[in-house]
């Protein structure tokens, strides 16, 4: 199935923007996006590894003789790489961790259902994305098999164990493999960075 | 520019590339499949993976009647051109970028997209940058959850944590020069992946105004 | 594919290493007048060496122009915009690109870069010091009056390893100049010229069309070239850039490094340790093909890294792997046969004595650098192979010697699982190169020139 590569979904939707709104400002709104401090409200979600959305309101002419096509319709393209085999677990990310960013952002597209807590509603959000999904004929992936939160988890180990080296080389064995018993203990007991933040 | 990944510590190493190209209805055909032998064949994969800059790749078919359309109010599109997606990052600047896959990928770039409109091929170089800006659209936010981690970045430290972890598993409580010996013996093994990563501080945009002309000797056809 | 080539319209210092010639003179100029500018060019063509001329000269003079120049010269503003960006914004715009902040920030460079007036540049060369002052006095008198000099002028001499004349070493005491691409083309129909030093058989030619405009280059096609073509072609970019070096911290950083080193790994010393940071020995043996002090004395650029890709001979960040890659990243070097450089440096400053504490006198490298796009060949290497790591496995770690650092760099250098030798965390390293000048540069042909001074370079 195209749009899985391993333990990664990678989803391309076009969500068809009202007709009577200003791209211009929706452009600005979605640029201001990265002036959140972990690059992105979508830093919420941690199932996210990568995320970008793009206002596609004209189609590239390549000049004679090739013709020229013009689109009825603004869309706007979000494409999202997320730990999960099924576009249902992103859709229910969003919808609870940041509604609001959701309805901001999405709010100026068509037919777009309320997010709510409501089974039903839920059900309706999820038929959305997938109304508006187009299936990637080509996904590939340099790490399939890994999380989001096991990346962020070996950059900080390789960061720690770096210092480590830093510290100890040269010293005696046995402070060696003590401080690294403690060095491990740490790390295992210590919280994976937030997802944004490295 | 809103195509590079960043967050409050700095630039992110990793810029979205999206490039949107018409096709004829033989062409669609003809790239669906060429993009199934790459998928099914995957050492035509290898060279992009020693190349280390694609973390997610996608080729996405946008059929001339596949842009959603889920409201009667909405009228439909008439295209004359199906339409060819593909989205990546890449580190480091566009052009190098272009061209590294211009001197080392060139023969299947040109598989697929040789059936796109307008596509003049992927050697010489400077044609193909100039197709590609043509039909190049600018991510509005990009945003990655390792930003200032590159491919290469996030294989060392997958490896890194494999090999601590195993290490940790098979040293408890071995003697000290037991301990030593396996230790060494490890690091070798991990040596060039523990390098510094993480965000960096913005250095692309900056304008000569940004220095102060306190010298004397102000040039007379200065500009700015 | 060789291209022939047109020795007689080729300014000489790009294709020639002036070897026999030590000292070095570059005298910066500024014109008030396009007119006036323009007789001086007339004036000085006569005495403009080019690249036919032969190791029998005694003295050699070379001209550049930066963009403020070639408007100041009078071209059509038609022929200024076709120039490339980096150019038109000089090296000073360019300074957070090019990792020219704090210490190498351009508000603290030396005079006459410092100001931005500085329009050309008359580079002078010479066997003696004698000759250098005849040449140079020659140059400054046929300056009309509108020319005014900018000081200070810029002193340059090379410095030799134990009186050895034919291997000039940097400051740092480190064999330099050694490596420079060998290039495809044809001069009188046989492969003969070499733009310096031959850099091995084993790696093949670089196109023509890298460092001089107006032929193929490495990607199979002729580069964009400014207009009029009659103007550029034969012409390149030439980038200087003023580099001290802090001698006296590099001497210190090593010992004190080499401390904790050689407890890591016995016999080793301060030499052992810049060594693995440059990847060469102090008298330029490559570490790749000579793992010890003991045995060196072979300096050769017929090597690779292709038996060392986990750099237990030269570290993976060492200065040279990262300054040119060479068989590193595989491919056949495509990926790096378009980030080549000819490279024309020349020391500048009194050498410090060894065990002498620091003088704080101005001694360093005049780098010079000829490419036919800034861009993608000067500034991607700094930006890309010296101000970061990705491509050698160092992810933000920048190169031990010309890296920008902020006093917390480090550099791993890689131990040998055959050797039982271990890994060197090095750690706390400070800026050892700091910027103090410097620009962007186009060298025209002597065809650009004649076109200049009989205000020839239109555009229809």
């Amino acid at each position: 199935m195209s749009n899985l590569n391993g333990n990664i979904y990678g989803y391309t939707g076009l969500f068809p923007i009202k007709r009577d709104v200003d791209c211009s400002v929706l452009r600005a709104d979605l640029r201001s996006l990265d002036s959140h401090p972990f690059g992105s409200p979508l830093s919420s979600i941690d199932i996210v590894h990568t995320a970008r959305l793009v206002i596609i309101d004209r189609l590239p002419f390549q000049g004679e003789p090739a013709k020229y096509d013009t689109l009825t319709s603004a869309y706007l393209l979000f494409a999202c790489n997320f730990d999960g085999s099924d576009i249902e677990e992103l859709v229910t990310a969003i919808a609870t961790t940041i509604p609001d960013t959701f309805r901001s952002l999405w709010g100026r597209c068509v037919a777009v259902p309320a997010v709510s807590p409501d089974p039903a509603a839920r059900a309706e959000l999820i038929e959305y994305f997938r109304r508006c999904q187009i299936r990637t004929t080509l996904f590939l992936v340099d790490q399939p098999g890994t999380t989001v939160k096991q990346i962020l988890r070996s950059l900080a180990l390789t960061r720690r164990f770096a210092a480590f080296v830093e510290q100890h080389q040269g010293e005696d064995p046995s402070i060696v493999q003590q401080r690294f018993e403690d060095m491990w203990q740490a790390f295992t007991a210590a919280p994976s960075p937030s997802p944004g933040s490295w | 520019m809103a195509d590079r990944s960043r967050n409050a510590l700095g630039l992110g190493k990793a810029s979205s590339l999206n490039v949107l190209t018409p096709m004829t209805r033989v062409a669609t055909w003809i790239v669906r499949s060429s993009l199934w032998f790459f998928d099914s064949c995957k050492s035509t994969q290898r060279p992009a993976k020693a190349l280390a800059f694609l973390p997610f790749v996608h080729w996405v078919v946008v059929g001339r009647n596949q842009f959603p359309n889920l409201d009667p109010t909405q009228p439909r599109e008439r295209l004359h051109y199906d339409y060819l997606l593909f989205l990546s990052t890449y580190s480091g600047p566009w052009g190098p970028y272009i061209e590294a896959f211009a001197d080392v990928l060139a023969n299947p770039l040109d598989a697929v997209w040789s059936w796109n409109v307008g596509y003049p091929g992927a050697r010489p170089v400077s044609r193909l940058k100039a197709y590609i800006t043509q039909n190049q659209i600018e991510s509005d936010h990009h945003y990655s959850a390792y930003a200032g981690a590159s491919v290469r970045d996030v294989r060392a430290a997958l490896r890194v944590h494999r090999e601590l972890q195993r290490f940790a598993e098979e040293t408890r409580g071995v003697l000290p020069d037991q301990f030593a010996a396996a230790f060494n013996r490890m690091l070798i093994g991990v040596q060039n992946d523990l390098a510094t990563t993480g965000t960096v501080k913005d250095v692309e945009h900056v304008s000569s105004e940004d220095f102060d002309r306190t010298d004397a000797e102000q040039c007379a056809v200065s500009y700015g | 594919m060789s291209a022939m080539l047109e020795l007689h319209d080729i300014q000489g210092n790009i294709l020639r290493e002036y070897g026999s010639l030590h000292q070095a003179r570059f005298i910066f100029f500024r014109t008030r007048s396009a007119v006036q500018g323009r007789r001086y060019i007339e004036a000085l063509l006569p005495t403009i060496t080019t690249a036919k001329s032969g190791d029998e000269i005694r003295a050699a003079t070379n001209i550049a122009f930066t963009f403020a120049g070639l408007r100041a010269f009078g071209l059509p503003t038609s022929s200024l915009v076709s120039f490339p960006t980096a150019f038109q914004d000089g090296m000073r715009a360019r300074a957070l690109l090019l990792g020219d902040v704090e210490e190498s920030d351009p508000r603290s460079w030396d005079r006459p870069w410092r100001s931005e007036a500085l329009h050309f540049m008359v580079m002078v060369y010479a066997a003696s010091r004698m000759e250098l002052e005849q040449t140079c006095r020659k140059v400054v008198q046929l300056a009309p009056d509108e020319i005014e000099e900018l000081r200070p002028h810029q002193e340059a001499e090379a410095i030799f390893a134990n009186g050895n004349r034919s291997l000039r070493i940097e400051h740092f005491g480190f064999a330099e100049g050694l490596s420079n691409p060998h290039i495809d083309f044809l001069a009188n129909g046989m492969r003969q010229f070499r733009a310096g030093d031959v850099d091995g058989r084993d790696h093949r030619m670089v196109a023509l069309g890298e460092f001089i405009l107006g032929y193929p280059d490495e990607g199979s096609e002729i580069g964009a070239m400014p207009v009029p073509h009659a103007f550029s072609r034969n012409g390149t970019y030439l980038v200087v850039r003023k580099l001290h070096q802090h001698v006296a911290r590099f001497r210190h950083f090593i010992e004190q490094q080499a401390t904790l080193l050689q407890r890591i790994i016995p016999g080793t010393d301060p030499t052992y340790l810049a060594a693995k940071m440059i990847g060469r020995w102090p008298d330029g043996t490559p570490l790749a093909k000579v793992t010890s002090s003991a045995i060196t004395g072979h300096i050769s650029n017929e090597f690779g890294y292709a038996d060392d890709p986990e750099g237990a001979l030269c570290p993976l960040g060492a200065h040279i792997r990262r300054a040119n890659p060479r068989d590193s990243f595989g491919f056949d070097e495509r990926l790096v046969n378009r980030h080549r450089l000819i490279r024309r440096g020349i020391t500048y400053g009194a050498p410090l004595p060894v065990g002498s504490p620091d003088d704080h006198m101005p001694r360093g490298l005049l780098f010079l650098v000829f490419n036919a796009d800034i861009e993608r060949q000067f500034e991607f290497v700094q930006r890309q192979w010296i101000n970061d790591g990705d491509k050698f496995r160092q992810g933000n770690d920048r190169d031990p010697i010309l890296g920008s650092h902020d006093g917390l760099g480090r550099m791993v250098i890689p131990g040998d699982e055959r050797e039982g030798r271990p890994p060197f965390f090095c750690t706390g390293i400070p800026r050892f190169v700091t910027a103090k000048g410097g620009d962007y540069f186009f060298a025209p042909s002597l065809t650009g020139l004649r076109l200049m001074a009989s205000s020839g370079v239109r555009t229809t």
